[in-house]
C-alpha cells in the first residue's frame, strides 16, 4: 500500500535524532574522561616496572664491574677488564635514568642519594684496586680487596636496592589494583555507550526509512497525477482520455476496477462515462453501465450528495450499494469514490474497487483530493478545447464555403483569415509572395473608378481606426486584371473583450457582374432617351414653327390643334425626363453630392425661379424661414428640385389670389420644411397614393395641371436618399401641407470652426455692417458673424446703411446686398469712396455674374446661395486689412504674348503683377517678393514648372503659396500631386475661359489672405 | 449678308427645323456628322457652329476637339445642342471651349434669340 507524506514530514526524523545524538555525545564524553584516568594508571604501572628494571640493571652493572676487577686481579690480563669498562658506563646511565624516574617520589629520592653514594664508593674502590694492579702492586691490590671494604660496600648497596625495590613493588601492587579497577569501569562504560549508539542508529534508521517511504509515496502520487494529466492533454477524445486515466489509477495503486460518472445533461442523475478493470468483470460493468444514480443513491450518488470522498470497506455488506450482488459474484470488496469538483461546480465522480477488504486509508483519500482537482481542471480544459475546436471547424467551413471574401487582419495588417472566396476575388497570391504583399500590389480606386484611394481611405485602414463601413464600392485593379474587379466592401473593427481594437474584418463581394449589368442598363436608358428625344425635338420644333406662323397663317382651329400637339409633345418630353430621373434614383445611380449648404438660400433661389409661374396663376409665394444653428448636408441641385417640385405643385392647386407658404423649422435632429397651399385639400385615401408612381389626385386635373404624376415620387426618392422623410397633411377643403425632413449634422458653429481655421481672436468686438433686406438671409449671416466673434449691426435699406455709417465710426466692414428696396448697393460703395472712408466691402448678390464694376474697397463678390466659408474669409480679410493693399501675383510664363493675355485678364482685379520668364527667375522673384499667388506655366527654358514647384516646396516661407498651374498640357493625377504647393488649381490653357481663370485667382487669393494671420 | 451658321446634327428633321427656325437671321450650312462638319468648317468659314452633342461615330465633344486643333477653325465659336440637360452634365461642359449649351427640345420661335443672347454675353465678357 502506497502512502503519501507531505514534504514537511521529514521534521520528525530530525526531532527524533536529536535526543539520541545528545545521549551518545554525553556518554562518549564521560567515557573519554574515564579513559584518560585509566591510561594514567596504566602509565604509572609501567613507570614502576621500569624503575624496578633499572634497579636490577644497576645491581647487575655493579656486579659486572666486580667480576671484571676480579678477573684482572687473578689473571692480570687486561682483557678481563671489558665487563668493568662496560659496567662503568652503564652505571652512570642507569643512575641518571633512575634519578629522573624517581624524582617525583621524595622517599625514593633520599634512597637514591644513598644509592648513588654507595655505588660511587664501590666503583671508586674497584678503580683504586685496578690502579694498584696496573702499577704492578699486585699484592697491595689484593690486600685492598681483602680488607672487606668492598663487601661492606656491596652489602650496603644491596640493602638500598632492596629497599628501593620494595618501595617500588608496593607501589606497583597498588597501581596495578587501580589500573584493574579503571579498566573494569572502562569496559562497563564502553558497553553502555555501544548500546546507546546502536539504539540511536537503530532509531535513526527507522525514521529515515519511514520518511523515504513517504517520499516515495508522494512521488508515486505525483507520477499518477502526471500520467493522468498527460493522458488528458493528449489529442484523444475526452472519453478515451478518462478511460486511460482510470487504467492508470487502477494500475498505479493496485486496485481492481475504476469508473467515472458524470451528471447527464438536463437530468438530475449520474451515469457512467467510462469503466476500466484489470480483470474481466462483465456483470459488474454491465450493471454499472445500466444504473443511473440520483443524489444520495449508491456510491456515486452518495459522493455527489456529500461533496467529499466515501470509503466502503466491503461493498458486499454495504446498505447503499445497489451493485452489491454483482460485486459479490465477481469478488469485489473495498471501494472508494471521490468527487471531481472545480470550485463550486460538480463535474463527476471517480470510483475505485479492490479485490479485498480495505480499511479506510487517509493517505489514499488525501492523494485523491489532490488528483481530483487536477483532473477536474484538465477535464474542463479538454471539454472547452473540444468546444472551441468544434466552433473553429464550423467557422472554418463557413468561411470556406461562403461566397463572400472574408479577410481578418491584426493591427499590423497581417492577415489572420483570408478565405477561398477572397482568394478568388484577388486571383490568389503567386507563390513566393505573401498575401499581404500581394493584396498591397492591387490598386484600389474609389467608386467612380478613377481616383486612387489614399492609404487612409482603404477599408482595412479605416476598420483598424474604428470605422464601420457598409457597402463601400471600390474598383480593384492590378497588372493581370486591367479591367479591374468591382467590389462591395463591408468593414468593421475587431475588438477584444475590453473593447480595444485588435484588428479588422473585411467582407468583400465581387460585384463586377452587377456593375456591368448596371452599366448596360444605364447605357440602354441613355440610348432610349436619346432615341425618344430626337424625334420629339423635331415634332416639337415643327409644331412650334407652325404655331409661330413659319408655315403660313393658320386658321384659329389649326392654331389650337398645333398648340395642343406642341404642349403634349412637351409633356411627353417631361415624362421621359421624369421616368429617367426616377429610374436613376431608384437604381441608386443618382449620387448625391452632399455638402453643407445654406438651405434657406436654396429655398429662396427656388422661390425666385417660380415667382413668374406663380404670378401667372395669381398666387403669391410667402417664405417664413426660421433661424437655425445646425447644418444640413444636402445635394444642392436635388434640394432645389425637391423644393421646386413641391412649390410648383402647391401653386397648381392653390386658388387664384391665395398664398403658398414655405416654412422651415429646426427640430432637435432634423430640419422640417413645409409647403402649404389653401386649395381643396386631398382626401385620406388619395394621400396614401400620392407618392406612388403616376399618381395624381384627380385624373381629370391632369391636362389642366400639366403634371406627369411622377414629381412627388421623385421627391420621395430624393428625400429618402438624403436620409430624410416626406409626407402630407390635408383635409378636404382645408388645403394641404406637404412637408419633408432632412437630418441635421453636428452643430453649425463647430463646423465653422473646423472649416475656417482663421483666428477669431482678431474678430473680437469688431463691428460689421450688414445691409440685407431678406430677413432670413440677414439672420443667417448675422449668426455666422456673431459666431466668429464679430459685432453685427444690420440694416435693411441703403438709407439706413448710410445713417449707420455716419453714426457708428467703429464699423470695420460692410456686407452688402446689391438688390435693395431703395436702390443698388453699389451706390453705397461709390459714396464711401467719395467720402474718403476706406471701409472694405463684401458684396453678396443673387446676380449671376459680377458686373464690370470695380472698386478698391470691394474685397469679394459672393453669389447667393452663400458659401458661408467664403463670406467669413472675406469679412476676416476686411478686418485684418482695413485698407487692403494690392495682392501680388507672380506670373511665370516664357511666352510674351501669353503673358500679355494673362495680365489683361487680371487687370480688372487691381493687383500687383510680377513677371518671371524662366524657372530660375520665378524662384528668385518668389523669394524676394513673397507673392500671394503664383501662376505657373510648365514649359519653361531651363528649370521647368515641375522643378520650380519642387524647389518652392522646400522653402518654408513659400511652400504654402497658392498656385495656379496654367498649362496647355493634360495633367494626370501624379503630375497634379507633383505640382501642388499651397492651395493649387490646375487650369488648361485652351479650355479655360477668362471668367473661370479669374474665379480661380480670386478664390486662391482669398484663401491665402484669410489664412495668413 | 447675314452671318453664316453651320448646323451639325445627325437627325435630318432636326436640321430642317433648326434651318427653318434660324433662316431669317442666319445663312445656314448643314452637316449630318462630325466628319462632315470638319470637312465643311474650313472652306465655309462659318461665324458660328451649332453642334449636336450625341451623334453616331464622332460625337460632339470629339468634333469640337478636332475643330480646335485646326488653325482654320480653332477660333470659330461653338454652341452645343444637347438632350442632356441635367445639372451635372452641364457642369461637365464648363471645361469645354463652347459659348454655351442649348437644350433639346428647343422652342423654334425663340432659338434665334437664345443664340443671340449667348453671343452677346460672350462679346460683353470679352469687352
Amino acid at each position: 500500500m502506497k502512502r503519501l507524506k507531505r514534504k514537511w514530514a521529514k521534521m520528525p526524523i530530525v526531532l527524533a535524532a536529536l535526543p539520541v545524538l545528545v545521549v551518545i555525545f554525553a556518554s562518549a564524553l564521560t567515557t573519554f574522561n574515564h579513559m584518560e584516568y585509566t591510561f594514567e594508571q596504566k602509565r604509572w604501572v609501567l613507570h614502576t616496572q621500569e624503575v624496578l628494571l633499572v634497579l636490577a640493571e644497576l645491581e647487575s652493572a655493579v656486579k659486572d664491574a666486580e667480576t671484571g676487577q676480579r678477573g684482572y686481579l687473578l689473571t692480570r690480563q687486561k682483557a678481563y677488564l671489558a665487563p668493568y669498562f662496560g659496567a662503568q658506563k652503564r652505571v652512570d646511565n642507569d643512575l641518571c635514568q633512575l634519578e629522573s624516574l624517581v624524582s617525583d617520589n621524595p622517599v625514593q629520592n633520599q634512597r637514591m642519594q644513598d644509592l648513588r653514594a654507595s655505588i660511587k664508593a664501590r666503583m671508586a674502590l674497584i678503580k683504586q684496586t685496578l690502579d694498584l694492579q696496573e702499577q704492578g702492586k699486585n699484592e697491595a691490590a689484593l690486600a685492598l680487596v681483602l680488607t672487606g671494604q668492598g663487601r661492606s660496600h656491596m652489602e650496603r648497596l644491596a640493602v638500598i636496592l632492596s629497599e628501593m625495590e620494595k618501595e617500588e613493588r608496593s607501589l606497583l601492587q597498588f597501581r596495578t589494583a587501580s589500573l584493574d579497577k579503571a579498566t573494569q569501569d572502562a569496559y562497563l562504560r564502553f558497553l553502555i555507550l555501544g548500546t546507546l549508539t546502536l539504539l540511536g542508529f537503530g532509531i535513526a534508521g527507522i525514521i529515515i526509512n519511514r520518511s523515504q517511504q513517504a517520499e516515495a509515496r508522494e512521488r508515486r502520487g505525483q507520477e499518477i497525477i502526471h500520467k493522468v494529466s498527460q493522458i488528458l492533454v493528449s489529442p484523444i477524445s475526452i472519453e478515451d482520455a478518462i478511460k486511460q486515466s482510470l487504467k492508470v489509477l487502477c494500475e498505479e495503486i493496485g486496485w481492481t476496477a475504476a469508473s467515472f460518472w458524470q451528471p447527464a445533461e438536463e437530468e438530475a442523475v449520474l451515469s457512467l462515462v467510462a469503466f476500466y478493470a484489470v480483470r474481466e468483470l462483465p456483470e459488474f460493468e454491465a450493471a454499472s453501465r445500466m444504473f443511473k444514480f440520483v443524489k444520495g443513491q449508491g456510491l456515486p450518488g452518495a459522493v455527489w450528495e456529500k461533496k467529499h470522498s466515501v470509503w466502503i470497506e466491503n461493498v458486499q455488506q454495504s446498505t447503499n450499494f445497489p451493485r452489491a450482488i454483482m460485486a459479490r459474484q465477481e469478488g469485489l470488496f473495498g471501494a472508494f469514490a471521490f468527487p471531481v469538483n472545480l470550485g463550486d461546480e460538480f463535474i463527476g465522480v471517480f470510483e475505485l474497487f479492490a479485490s479485498q477488504e480495505i480499511k479506510e486509508d487517509p493517505s489514499v483519500i488525501r492523494l485523491f483530493e489532490i488528483v481530483s482537482t487536477d483532473i477536474a481542471q484538465l477535464i474542463l480544459r479538454r471539454s472547452m478545447e473540444n468546444q472551441l475546436a468544434e466552433a473553429k471547424s464550423m467557422l472554418d467551413s463557413v468561411l470556406e464555403d461562403m461566397g463572400s471574401g472574408v479577410i481578418v487582419a491584426d493591427l499590423s495588417a497581417k492577415f489572420l483569415v483570408f478565405n477561398p472566396a477572397a482568394e478568388r476575388i484577388f486571383g490568389g497570391a503567386p507563390s513566393g509572395k505573401s498575401k499581404e504583399d500581394w493584396v498591397a500590389e492591387w490598386e484600389i480606386y474609389r467608386d467612380e473608378g478613377q481616383t486612387l484611394c489614399k492609404r487612409e481611405e482603404l477599408p482595412l485602414h479605416r476598420a483598424l481606426h474604428g470605422e464601420k463601413l457598409d457597402d463601400l464600392i471600390l474598383l480593384c485593379r492590378n497588372a493581370e486584371t486591367p479591367d479591374g474587379v468591382w467590389v462591395s466592401v463591408n468593414a468593421s473593427p475587431l475588438r477584444n473583450k475590453n473593447l480595444e481594437i485588435v484588428g479588422g474584418i473585411i467582407v468583400i463581394e465581387d460585384i463586377s457582374a452587377r456593375k456591368e449589368a448596371e452599366q448596360r442598363v444605364s447605357e440602354f436608358y441613355s440610348t432610349v432617351s436619346h432615341e425618344l428625344r430626337t424625334p420629339l425635338t423635331s415634332i416639337r420644333g415643327a409644331l412650334g414653327l407652325m404655331e409661330g406662323g413659319k408655315a403660313g397663317e393658320l386658321s384659329a382651329r389649326a392654331q389650337r390643334l398645333v398648340e395642343m400637339g406642341r404642349k403634349e409633345s412637351e409633356r411627353l418630353i417631361r415624362l421621359i425626363n421624369d421616368i429617367l430621373d426616377i429610374r436613376k434614383i431608384e437604381a441608386g445611380k443618382v449620387e448625391l453630392v452632399l455638402e453643407l449648404h445654406d438651405s434657406h438660400a436654396l429655398i429662396m433661389q427656388a422661390i425666385d425661379s417660380l415667382n413668374s409661374f406663380a404670378s401667372e396663376r395669381e398666387v403669391t409665394l410667402k417664405a417664413e424661414l426660421c433661424s437655425y444653428d445646425k447644418a444640413i448636408k444636402l445635394d444642392r441641385d436635388r434640394f432645389i428640385q425637391i423644393v421646386t417640385n413641391l412649390i410648383s405643385n402647391a401653386v397648381k392647386f392653390a386658388p387664384p389670389g391665395s398664398a403658398v407658404e414655405i416654412k422651415s423649422e429646426q427640430l432637435p435632429d432634423a430640419m422640417l420644411f413645409s409647403v402649404i397651399d389653401h386649395g381643396e385639400g386631398i382626401s385620406k385615401a388619395d394621400q396614401r397614393k400620392l407618392f406612388k408612381l403616376f399618381q395624381q389626385v384627380d385624373s381629370s386635373d391632369n391636362r389642366q395641371k400639366e403634371g406627369t404624376g411622377l414629381g412627388l415620387a421623385i421627391c420621395k426618392a430624393l428625400v429618402e436618399q438624403h436620409g430624410g422623410s416626406i409626407g402630407v397633411e390635408s383635409e378636404r377643403g382645408q388645403g394641404a401641407r406637404f412637408w419633408f425632413k432632412l437630418p441635421v449634422e453636428e452643430e453649425y458653429v463647430k463646423l465653422d470652426h473646423s472649416s475656417t481655421p482663421a483666428s477669431s481672436r482678431l474678430a473680437h468686438g469688431q463691428t460689421v455692417l450688414l445691409v440685407e433686406d431678406d430677413p432670413s438671409i440677414t439672420e443667417l449671416i448675422k449668426m455666422s458673424l456673431l459666431d466668429e466673434g464679430f459685432s453685427v449691426e444690420s440694416v435693411k435699406a441703403l438709407s439706413e446703411a448710410r445713417l449707420a455709417l455716419e453714426r457708428n465710426s467703429r464699423i470695420m466692414a460692410v456686407v452688402l446686398d446689391i438688390g435693395l428696396p431703395d436702390g443698388n448697393g453699389l451706390e453705397l460703395i461709390d459714396s464711401l469712396t467719395a467720402s474718403g472712408r476706406t471701409i472694405p466691402v463684401v458684396v453678396i448678390t443673387a446676380q449671376q455674374s459680377q458686373s464690370a464694376y470695380s472698386n478698391p474697397l470691394l474685397i469679394d463678390w459672393i453669389r447667393k446661395p452663400l458659401e458661408e466659408d467664403r463670406l467669413l474669409r472675406a469679412v476676416q480679410l476686411c478686418v485684418q486689412k482695413r485698407s487692403p493693399g494690392p495682392a501680388r501675383v507672380l506670373i511665370v510664363e516664357d511666352d510674351e504674348s501669353t503673358r500679355e493675355v494673362i495680365m489683361q485678364e487680371l487687370a480688372s482685379l487691381k493687383i500687383e503683377i510680377l513677371i518671371a520668364g524662366t524657372g530660375e527667375e520665378a524662384i528668385s522673384k518668389s523669394r524676394e517678393m513673397n507673392p500671394d499667388l503664383i501662376v505657373l506655366d510648365l514649359g519653361l527654358p531651363g528649370l521647368d514648372g515641375f522643378g520650380v514647384v519642387t524647389v518652392l516646396r522646400h522653402d518654408a516661407a513659400l511652400k504654402n503659396t497658392p498656385l495656379i498651374v496654367y498649362t496647355a498640357r493634360d495633367l494626370n493625377e501624379e503630375d497634379k500631386r507633383n505640382l501642388s504647393l499651397g492651395l493649387t488649381s490646375y487650369l488648361t490653357k485652351s479650355r479655360t475661359s477668362e471668367s473661370e481663370f479669374l474665379v480661380n485667382v480670386r478664390n486662391l487669393l482669398n484663401g491665402l489672405l484669410s489664412g495668413a494671420n | 449678308m447675314s452671318p453664316k451658321l453651320l448646323v451639325v446634327d445627325d437627325d435630318k428633321s432636326i436640321r430642317e427645323v433648326v434651318e427653318i427656325s434660324l433662316e431669317d437671321d442666319w445663312n445656314i450650312v448643314t452637316a449630318s456628322s462630325g466628319a462632315e462638319a470638319l470637312e465643311k468648317a474650313g472652306p465655309e468659314k462659318p461665324d458660328l457652329i451649332l453642334l449636336d452633342r450625341m451623334m453616331p461615330g464622332m460625337d460632339g465633344v470629339e468634333t469640337l476637339k478636332h475643330l480646335r486643333e485646326n488653325p482654320e477653325t480653332m477660333n470659330i465659336p461653338v454652341i452645343f445642342l444637347t438632350a442632356k440637360v441635367q445639372s451635372q452634365e452641364i457642369a461637365a461642359y464648363g471645361s469645354l471651349d463652347v459659348l454655351g449649351v442649348l437644350s433639346k427640345p428647343f422652342d423654334p420661335m425663340t432659338l434665334s434669340d437664345e443664340i443671340a443672347a449667348l453671343l452677346k454675353k460672350t462679346n460683353n465678357e470679352k469687352a
